[in-house]
């Protein structure tokens, strides 16, 4: 185990001795340090009433978001809740252009309410704010209703076989009988910060990862290693154990300064939060808190694959380069594939397990359950399992293609 | 405790690297003797298991060139070894050593063992990119000896290295080869010379000879001339007979050369020596049409 260890160490020490690895660490590090700052740094600016510009640092906006979603936590999303918004913002009269941000009615009154003015309007399917404002008490009574309503509907979109539909039966009646409110900008944060600096973290995997066998092929290290006792077997083990390794750390640690500074910004609360307060996600029965676990997992997982198919096609393809052009298609391609509208939903789940998918909080948290053998498996489960099956199988035909290389 | 080469073949497409080759070795030091291209390091390739042969096998005493226990007692310095360059000297024997299986505490001993047999010791904390050819070339050498092999194979391992550093290392060798089998390839015929106890000498991926000096020389012996002759008739037998050496001398042309009868009047037989065959042989594949 001591031998292992050592080469490790060596494998480490080869790779983080690379310019390409150190420039491009340097890169991912301190641009996923400074994206939190992307938001707060720079001026919002809204027209108010007599058509001047009134100007607000996007930090003081984000306080106040951060206080009035505070000042609402613990609430429950009730009738009595939904018609003190209602009033506050039947204060507010749009100007002419139909923007009402900068009034002064909707910064002191109306505004702390936003956040239930947004789940209210989602719930009843509003289109304007004017419809927000004639919303009847007897409306709102039947918020819970309605919520369950669309939930039901949401289900029925793209339902598969009877498991799955059992599936969400489930999750619907474990979903709570009313709402209660958390302010979650923390976590919000976090899971939409994530999604670029994983990708940068899966550019920066593909750049330090594609010579782990490669290397040893231009360098001519082939030769020594091969012929050594352990080169065939053991160091090959050390040279993926340090590519997951690697990745492991470097999406834990981009992880950490994102979550750290989200909390730092806009609180850590919401942990306990209802899963249904995040728009455009399945409501499976987890926390916002849970969630965010289940997320950073799925990234962990799909860092760890991407270093195993990159190792694969280091053991591969011989050349460091031709393996950073093909992991990097791998990680952006996919970006630029719309799913086309009512398309069967094994293409969505399909996509989803590809490294973006598992990038992504809301795919990871998608509608769309996979079901082997009559179990069904919500995604947040199956992308990890998935990701850890396909790390042992790239890991194996890795292992297969650096033993197997011919020196000629 | 043999080494066995049987009927090994490997081909690159159309070209035949190696044809049918087979040797039995056994403790000693063996020089393997023959022009670019003739096969050599891909003969030293598959011993060190990096390369499949086509057909035929290799094994030592019964264990396949494949097989981990074979590699555990294999010591190999390839023609161009890759090192690598932000390492220190120490840091590159170590991981080889490691690579060996070799303690971590037996692996620092023999760390600086063997770089001080090489002349490294006050090297071994520089990174190996400030090394010369030379010091890269030794550091290669003790690499190969990290792990004290029963079965040590050197790619032109006098390359780069000093007429001193060469002497220290052919008498290395020759101590070494007493009790394991130790097979090196160079174009520096003296190396082999003085301390190869069987030479093979490999053409076209064949094996066409295999002795001691002696038996390897008398393919030619008695028929290496000496001759002073004037630059008209050095002309002439420089296209009748290869040479084996010229330069101007006495006024005259000073000639070295294989025949099997007297080339001319004034020249006189000489012992024939392994330089004599290697210029022999490989000068024919320039200078075709001359055979013993």
């Amino acid at each position: 185990m001591n031998l292992f260890f050592e080469l490790v160490k060596f494998e480490l020490k080869k790779i983080l001795s690379r310019k390409r690895t150190v420039i491009v660490l340097a890169l991912v590090m301190i641009v996923g340090a400074l994206s939190v700052f992307g938001i707060i740094i720079g001026t919002y600016y809204y027209t108010d009433e007599n058509g001047g510009e009134v100007a607000i640092s996007r930090y003081e906006d984000e306080m106040i978001e951060r206080h009035n979603g505070e000042a609402l936590s613990g609430r429950v999303i009730d009738a009595d809740l939904i018609m003190e918004a209602v009033e506050a913002y039947k204060s507010v009269v749009p100007l002419e252009s139909g923007n009402y941000i900068g009034t002064l009615e909707y910064q002191n009154h109306a505004r702390k309410y936003s956040e239930i003015y947004g789940i209210v309007r989602m719930t009843f399917h509003l289109s304007s704010l004017e419809e927000f404002q004639n919303l009847t008490r007897e409306q709102a009574e039947q918020f819970d209703a309605v919520r369950r309503q669309n939930m039901e509907q949401a289900m029925m979109n793209g339902a598969g076989s009877e498991n799955v539909c059992r599936y969400r039966q489930k999750c619907l009646n474990n979903s709570p009988a009313s709402l209660t409110y958390e302010y979650w900008g923390g976590y919000y944060r976090f899971v939409t910060i994530m999604f670029t600096t994983a990708v940068m973290a899966g550019a920066a995997i593909a750049v330090m990862i594609s010579g782990i066998f490669s290397d040893e092929y231009t360098s001519g290290a082939d030769s020594l290693i091969l012929s050594s006792k352990h080169g065939k077997g053991l160091v090959i083990g050390a040279k993926l154990f340090t590519a997951f390794l690697l990745s492991a750390a470097l999406i834990a640690l981009l992880s950490a300064i994102s979550l750290v500074e989200s909390f730092l910004v806009w609180g850590a609360g919401g942990a306990n939060g209802s899963l249904e307060l995040a728009y455009g996600v399945f409501p499976y029965p987890i926390t916002i808190g849970q969630a965010a676990l289940f997320y950073f997992i799925c990234m962990l997982a799909g860092c760890i694959m991407f270093a195993a198919i990159t190792a694969l096609f280091s053991s591969k393809l011989k050349l460091p380069f031709n393996t950073i052009v093909v992991m990097i298609a791998l990680l952006i391609v996919p970006l630029f594939i719309a799913v086309p509208e009512g398309a069967p939903a094994w293409v969505d789940c399909l996509i989803n397990l590809l490294p973006i998918g598992m990038f992504t909080f809301w795919h990871v948290m998608l509608e769309f359950q996979y079901e082997i053998l009559g179990l069904v498996i919500p995604p947040y489960i199956f992308l990890p399992v998935f990701a850890l099956i396909v790390t042992c199988i790239c890991s194996y035909f890795a292992c297969r293609g650096f033993k197997g290389h011919q020196i000629s | 405790m043999e080494l066995v080469i049987d009927r090994v073949t490997k081909n690159y497409g159309s070209k035949i690297a190696c044809d049918r080759i087979s040797t039995t070795l056994h403790n000693g030091v063996y020089g393997l003797l023959g022009a670019n291209g003739a096969g050599k390091t891909t003969l030293m390739r598959m011993m060190c298991g990096l390369s499949k042969p086509a057909s035929g096998n290799i094994s030592y005493n019964g264990i396949d060139v494949s097989r981990e226990e074979y590699r555990d007692i294999l010591g190999y310095l390839p023609q161009n070894f890759g090192y690598y360059p932000e390492f220190t000297a120490r840091d590159f024997m170590m991981y080889l050593s490691a690579l060996k299986g070799i303690p971590k505490s037996r692996a620092k001993a023999k760390t600086a063992e063997l770089l001080e047999m090489v002349s490294l010791k006050n090297e071994a904390r520089k990174k190996i990119k400030t090394f010369s050819g030379g010091m890269k070339q030794r550091l290669g050498i003790a690499q190969a000896m990290l792990n004290d092999p029963q079965i040590l194979i050197l790619d032109e391992p006098t390359a780069g290295l000093d007429p001193k550093e060469r002497v220290k290392f052919r008498n290395m060798i020759s101590r070494m080869g007493a009790d394991r089998i130790i097979l090196l390839s160079t174009h520096i015929v003296s190396d082999i010379e003085h301390i190869a106890n069987t030479i093979l000498v490999m053409k076209s991926g064949q094996l066409i000879h295999e002795g001691s000096l002696d038996e390897i020389i008398s393919v030619i012996d008695g028929k290496v001339w000496e001759c002073i002759v004037s630059s008209e008739t050095a002309d002439e037998l420089s296209l009748k007979y290869p040479l084996i050496n010229t330069r101007n001398e006495n006024g005259g042309v000073f000639l070295r050369l294989v025949s099997d009868e007297k080339p001319c009047g004034n020249a006189e037989n000489v012992q024939a020596t392994l330089e004599d065959l290697y210029l022999y042989y490989f000068n024919e594949e320039t200078t075709e049409g001359y055979a013993i």
